[in-house]
């Protein structure tokens, strides 16, 4: 009796042990996946907190000019600048352009390894900017390849000007809007050519900083008549960096008596 | 002697037969087990891979032709089936989701954009101000934003 009791017991253990061996290398993959999803899950989530990135400049380079009118402007090609901030190398042909909330597609030109603390440059073409846009505050977005969002200033809209005679300029515009508040904006002086549709632009003469999220500025520029035309345009841009869409184009040609700026 | 020898026997005959009883319970019970257990397993894994980002500018949806649209990234590893997604706005179930890849093609792979478009012909016009937005991938993997109308 004592004996078949052995017996039992010690069949009764190969079973078990026989059954959970077989059940080891069933259950290792499974044991494996979650681990590995785990470990993937924890690079990613790491990433995105050492992820961001800044949109440093923008310009649009093109056929036409900036300034209102009947009908479209274009195509011009967006020119991005965006300045990875963060401390892991993205991918720049994998990130996505929002210019105006429409999504845009668009050529990655420089910083195809795009490390930390460096540029990658971003052309977006068959951008067109209507008359209907000319008065309206253009929004700009960038997002990494993990989904970090850089959200630019909108543009300054209705953005007009004025020769105080041949002494001044006056300007006045709508104030941009960001969530990050805005630090500054930059005003754009062209030559009398005007603005040459080149990224940089050679023809621009003077960019001035005009502090806090003002929307009117005094631009002191004497002259001797005849004065040459200039023109002018703003960005905005946020306390974190970010650069805005520009205004649209003002012109104007000082005289002895105050004009307005043709837009 | 001999009719202890054929008790033996018996007792040692019943202990496999029981025996093997056992391991038919206890293999069965455990692969039952084992294959739940794995079937958890892959599904975590296939959630722990998925990822997805709304990245939509929050302060303006555009709106074509009546459509809200939603931008939707995958910032996972997996390739998700565009068809099987879902989206609540304010919590009520978007009936008639149309989407499109903006890559192209009907592949929704990673770092890929999809775009959802609420009809506000077929679901309730948004009023001023704010909502949300919660889509919701096939594995249930999910993403909310806020956003401003």
């Amino acid at each position: 009796m004592g004996y078949a009791v052995i017996m039992f017991v010690v069949l009764l253990l190969l079973s078990v042990s026989i059954a959970l061996s077989a059940n080891y290398g069933m259950s290792k993959d499974s044991q494996e996946a979650p681990l590995l999803a785990e470990n993937a899950y924890a690079e990613r989530e790491g990433g995105k907190m050492q992820t961001g990135i800044t949109i440093v400049n923008t310009c649009f380079s093109g056929s036409g000019l900036y300034t209102t009118g009947s009908g479209g402007y274009g195509p011009y090609t967006l020119n991005l600048t965006v300045k990875n901030n963060g401390s892991i190398v993205l991918n720049p042909n994998k990130s996505t352009i929002f210019y105006n909330t429409s999504y845009v597609s668009f050529n990655v030109i420089t910083g195809q390894v795009w490390t930390p603390l460096t540029n990658s440059t971003m052309l977006a073409p068959n951008i067109f900017i209507y008359s209907s846009d000319m008065n309206y505050p253009l929004r700009l977005e960038a997002v990494t390849n993990n989904g970090i969002k850089a959200i630019a200033p909108t543009s300054p809209s209705n953005f007009w000007g004025e020769t105080n005679g041949n002494e001044s300029y006056s300007f006045g515009w709508t104030h941009s809007t960001d969530d990050d508040g805005i630090a500054y904006y930059l005003l754009y002086k062209s030559n009398s050519n005007g603005f040459s549709g080149q990224c940089p632009d050679p023809n621009l003469i003077n960019i001035t900083i005009l502090p806090g999220n003002i929307n009117s500025t005094f631009y002191p520029s004497p002259c001797t008549p005849p004065c040459p035309v200039a023109s002018f345009f703003l960005t905005a841009v946020d306390n974190i960096g970010n650069m805005g869409i520009q205004s649209m184009t003002v012109y104007c040609w000082p005289q002895t008596t105050d004009k307005p700026c043709v837009k | 002697m001999p009719g202890e020898s054929i008790t033996h026997l018996i007792f040692f005959i019943a202990a496999i037969v029981i025996a093997v009883g056992v391991i038919g319970v206890v293999t069965t019970n455990v692969q039952s087990i084992s294959a739940s257990y794995g079937m958890g397993s892959k599904s975590l894994a296939d959630q722990l891979k998925t990822d997805i980002t709304i990245i939509n500018d929050p302060a303006v949806i555009p709106f074509p032709n009546n459509n809200y649209s939603f931008f939707v990234k995958n910032t996972g590893k997996s390739i998700l089936d565009p068809s099987s997604v879902n989206m609540f706005v304010d919590g009520n179930y978007t009936k008639n989701l149309t989407y499109s890849v903006m890559e192209g093609g009907t592949t929704w792979s990673p770092t890929y954009v999809l775009m959802l478009n609420y009809s506000t012909f077929m679901n309730p016009a948004l009023s001023s101000g704010d909502h949300t937005v919660r889509v919701v991938a096939g594995n249930g993997v999910f993403d909310t934003m806020a956003f401003r109308k």
